[in-house]
């Protein structure tokens, strides 16, 4: 018999007497105010956060931030087929600024759920220094349980991020900037103001 | 081999560096406080989730078949492994199949439990740390301390140090900035050069096939991402029903671990990227044993969360290493045993039994019960050090005879009245950092007498 065999015979004879899953769709969550509550935990997690209007804004945003030059990757633009079947993912080491859409935010948390239908490479959100990312008010969720209730199952790789690169591995002291991005930019894109 | 007592003696000698780690370890135990009490129904999200892990110890062997027909059509090659050996046999026949010799590794304990890297670098395979913690322990060759914060026994002297050896940073220059920068700047490159990336799993879907991995650097992302070669590699304990399940477990692990409300990145992976591959290692190691045992079954609900150590008085004062086990701390001491009980025998005694690792568990385990229940099967099988049969004897014989008892107790309070140092002295293990308190003047016993009789 081979390993797989073996392991799954141990685990039949093993294993407990059946219990049933628990009914996990009452759990309290915040249902009001969710798009401040968004924003407080995203500050919590590391997050500058801004309301925009229009996407226009990012750009002066960045004009206001960074000294040119700052290599762009804008993947709410620039992202074409194309791309995804040319560009490898070492291509973008030397970008300074990746920004991308978020399909949808969840305010219990504060993170942002991207998948790699928004990128021309999955390491792109990691390899930049600096990450923007683009969520629109209306796709603000309460909570990870309503984030999965809405999001489908068709992607391959998918992602929550929740503030910049850190760590504090090193006596507990807070360090922004561990491998991945140095900063997080969160934009709640609010088109109808 | 020194045990857990002994190994506690070295961590002691320095006294400054027990009181940062107790102090800071206790910080981290705050901030979960302040996360949980935050979130609204913690303790319905603690019970709903220790459901659905009981559900999974019921059905475990269903939920594995279907998350691998699952990850199967999602392009994912899964391997089993009934142990560590094997586990680390098929790594190396992956790696050979496409003569690479450098992989970057994100946090897997399982790694540590199965040995890896010493067995990959024995076959001429360099193997990268990447998790800063897991980099500087592994530059000074010693295992993590905590499962969460693996360099949380060293302060930022020794890092520095490590660092100026092994990375030539500045010598003396202590910010953790500086370091930090110096450790980011050296290991990009090794994300951007190796072929393989290795992580753990933290949470795998037995609905979906795909699985989860979380970690605030985003070190995991950075090496699979980059490399041609992904493996994950998993215990059978990891697979949860469904995908909506993570809101659970996604809620409960970084509060509990640090008192994030999440960690950095939560990264779902289900296909590999065009042109890569992906595997999933899933592997038993004794797993399916501690299934067997009803006493402690209970133990594989763990999801590595660490706040039963930040929380332990007795892993504070004592530090990971003093455990000699992969993971140290109640959860450590509960799990070590039940590979191999003989030479983790101590480990179930390293604890006060306050309960407090069982009140912070988000997946409800009663860690402090099953140190209890080890203790007994430990002391049964004659696993209990002769002194303390000795002892514990002799006091059994005392307990159970009034006359004896009162005869100890005279004698007992005559010699600490009058001869001290013969309680008070070196060889008695009680007086270790302890006094032996003033006798009283009159035994209760005889104070009662009295008293009974003038009133």
């Amino acid at each position: 018999m081979g390993s797989r065999e073996n392991i799954l015979g141990a685990i039949a004879s093993n294993k407990a007497d059946y219990k049933p899953l628990p009914d996990i769709g009452r759990l309290p969550e915040q249902a009001e105010n969710i798009v401040n509550q968004f924003k407080e935990n995203a500050i919590f997690n590391g997050a500058i956060v801004l309301e925009i209007t229009s996407r226009k804004d990012i750009t002066d945003v960045i004009t206001s931030k960074f000294a040119a030059p700052v290599k762009i990757f804008d993947c709410t633009n620039d992202l074409n087929p194309l791309q995804k079947v040319f560009l490898q993912p070492h291509a973008f080491q030397d970008i300074d600024i990746a920004i991308v859409d978020g399909r949808l935010a969840v305010a219990e948390n504060g993170s942002i759920w991207i998948s790699e239908d928004q990128l021309p490479q999955r390491v792109v959100p990691f390899i930049t220094q600096h990450l923007m990312l683009v969520v629109r008010y209306s796709d603000i969720l309460p909570s990870l349980s309503s984030a999965y209730a809405e999001l489908d199952n068709e992607y391959g790789y998918g992602v929550f991020i929740a503030g910049p690169s850190k760590t504090a591995d090193i006596e507990q002291s807070l360090v922004i900037g561990a491998h991945g991005p140095r900063s997080l930019s969160v934009f709640i894109l609010n088109e109808d103001q | 081999m020194k045990d857990h007592a002994q190994l506690s003696e070295i961590f002691n000698q320095d006294n400054d560096r027990v009181s940062w780690h107790d102090e800071t370890l206790w910080f981290v135990r705050t901030k979960r406080d302040r996360a949980a009490n935050k979130f609204p129904g913690w303790e319905l999200l603690r019970d709903a989730a220790s459901q659905v892990k009981e559900n999974v110890l019921s059905n475990l062997d269903t939920y594995l078949e279907s998350f691998e027909a699952k990850a199967i059509q999602n392009s994912v090659r899964v391997h089993w492994a009934e142990n560590a050996a094997e586990h680390n046999d098929i790594v190396l026949s992956i790696l050979r199949e496409k003569a690479i010799n450098t992989m970057v590794k994100s946090k897997s304990m399982l790694t540590e439990e199965c040995g890896l890297n010493d067995f990959l670098q024995h076959n001429n395979i360099e193997v990268i740390d990447t998790d800063l913690g897991e980099r500087i322990v592994q530059l000074r060759n010693e295992p993590p301390s905590h499962i969460v914060l693996p360099a949380i026994h060293l302060k930022k002297e020794d890092v520095s140090d490590t660092f100026h050896k092994h990375l030539n940073t500045q010598k003396g220059n202590y910010d953790a900035q500086y370091l930090t920068e110096a450790a980011r700047i050296n290991l990009r490159d090794a994300f951007l050069t190796s072929k393989a990336a290795l992580t753990g799993v933290n949470f795998a879907i037995a609905e979906t096939g795909e699985f989860v991995v979380c970690t605030n650097e985003g070190n995991a992302d950075m090496g699979a991402h980059l490399a041609q070669v992904h493996i994950a590699s998993m215990g059978i304990e990891k697979v949860i029903p469904k995908r909506e399940h993570l809101s659970l477990f996604l809620n409960l692990l970084a509060r509990s671990a640090t008192g994030q409300l999440i960690t950095t990145y939560s990264s779902h992976f289900k296909r590999p990227r065009d042109g890569q591959e992906m595997h999933i290692i899933i592997v038993d190691n004794g797993r399916t044993d501690q299934l067997k045992r009803e006493d402690f079954r209970n133990s594989l609900k763990c999801i590595r969360c660490g706040a039963c150590m930040n929380t332990c008085p007795v892993y504070r004062r004592s530090g990971g290493h003093s455990y000699h086990a992969v993971v140290a701390g109640p959860i450590g001491s509960i799990l070590a045993p039940n590979i191999d009980m003989d030479k983790n025998k101590d480990l179930p005694f390293a604890s006060t039994l306050c309960g407090s690792c069982s009140n912070v568990c988000p997946v409800k385990i009663d860690i402090h019960d099953q140190l209890y229940k080890w203790r007994q099967k430990i002391v049964q099988s004659g696993g209990a050090p002769a002194s303390k049969t000795i002892a514990m004897q002799a006091m059994a014989v005392t307990l159970s005879n009034p006359g004896l008892y009162d005869a100890v107790g005279r004698v007992t309070n005559l010699m600490l009245k009058h001869i001290p140092l013969a309680i008070n002295n070196r060889f008695n293990p009680w007086y270790k950092q302890r006094d032996i308190p003033k006798a009283a003047d009159v035994s209760f016993k005889n104070w009662y007498r009295e008293n009974r009789k003038t009133n």
